[in-house]
């Protein structure tokens, strides 16, 4: 048994995740914020199953380190994606796109015509009034829920 | 082929655009004189649909398809304003959104899509040769393009929407992001000038 030394590890242990804390919420790390999510309604038939809807949102970095959206899931889409909207001569295309850099202290807007969630194969209608869970995906932040109510523009 | 009539509209609209007088009153672009355009005939969720069954009114025809999540509901959303804003007007116009995705939307899809914007508009689809006479007919280019998408393919296409005279000619153009107070001023005096 070696009591003291027991009790100097622990206090070695305690004040080096005290520094580690302090280091994770120090002045260099991402600070992220939703604003307005919403999304399309996406309305079928008894015999049409309804079409894709797209969600919005606009992406606040309020701290100092950037960070880089990967994606979204939700319960209410088998799939989400990330598109990006381009009018380009007349045409439009939308074609996916594999994550977005939100600097730090910047905004990042999904917005009608650029950058939108594709919800692929919603689950059920999503109706006006409605509410659809976001777990958007972060390289820095990890993991972050966001509400979007369903409404039309 | 589909790119081909694109440039042909193109050529057309540039040789089109020194005719006729300034139009300032107007946000959309002016055919003087109006294009001829082939009668169609597409099918909609109650049925075959000729382009001459809305003779008399002036049509407001639209492209798109309805796995199309972020622009098309944009465009139909701004003709669904502008209708409202039209009031009792809009009885004068008919809006068409014909599909560039005759495969995955049947009439019944298409229908269903469209009447969730305002319950006046029909969506049109038919067999890809119909979708294509009509397509080159208004100089619309569509183009599948295969992506990583989970949703299969995304179908690039114009995005200008035109309105058609009480004969059916092509009239007036809206390049996208026309707005429905735009789109109600048109009307109206399209409206009132025919």
């Amino acid at each position: 048994m070696r009591p003291y030394g027991t009790t100097w590890w622990r206090a070695g242990l305690f004040l080096f995740l005290l520094s580690t804390a302090a280091c994770a919420s120090g002045p260099a790390a991402p600070d992220l914020r939703v604003e307005d999510a919403w999304a399309r309604p996406a309305l079928g038939t008894d015999s049409v199953a309804p079409p894709p809807s797209a969600a919005y949102l606009m992406l606040h970095n309020d701290g100092r380190a950037p960070d880089t959206l990967l994606g979204a899931r939700t319960a209410a889409a088998r799939v989400v994606e990330l598109h990006q909207s381009i009018e380009d001569d007349g045409v439009m295309r939308m074609r996916p796109v594999d994550s977005l850099a939100v600097p730090a202290g910047g905004t990042v807007t999904l917005a009608p015509g650029g950058y939108h969630f594709m919800l692929i194969d919603v689950a059920r209608p999503l109706a006006p009034g409605d509410t659809v869970t976001l777990a958007l995906r972060f390289t820095q932040s990890g993991a972050m829920d966001v509400q979007a109510a369903v409404r039309t523009p | 082929m589909r790119r081909t009539s694109a440039v042909v509209l193109f050529v057309a609209l540039l040789l089109l655009a020194g005719c006729g007088e300034p139009r300032p009153e107007l946000n959309g672009t002016l055919l003087t004189p109006p294009m001829p355009a082939d009668d169609f005939t597409l099918t909609s969720a109650n049925g075959p649909v000729q382009a001459s069954d809305f003779a008399g009114k002036l049509v407001v025809l639209a492209f798109g398809y309805a796995s199309c999540p972020d622009v098309c509901p944009m465009t139909m959303q701004r003709l669904a304003r502008a209708m409202e804003r039209l009031g009792p007007a809009a009885d004068d116009v008919q809006v068409l959104l014909v599909t560039v995705d005759p495969e995955r939307d049947t009439p019944e899809r298409l229908g269903a899509y469209v009447s969730t914007f305002d319950s006046t508009f029909v969506g049109l689809s038919g067999t890809t040769a119909e979708i294509d006479a009509v397509t080159s007919s208004f100089g619309i280019f569509y183009d599948r393009a295969e992506t990583t998408s989970a949703s299969g393919y995304l179908v690039d296409h114009s995005s200008v929407v035109t309105v058609l005279n009480r004969e059916g000619d092509a009239w007036l153009l809206w390049p996208f992001n026309t707005t429905p107070e735009a789109m109600a001023a048109d009307l109206d005096y399209l409206i009132k000038a025919s």
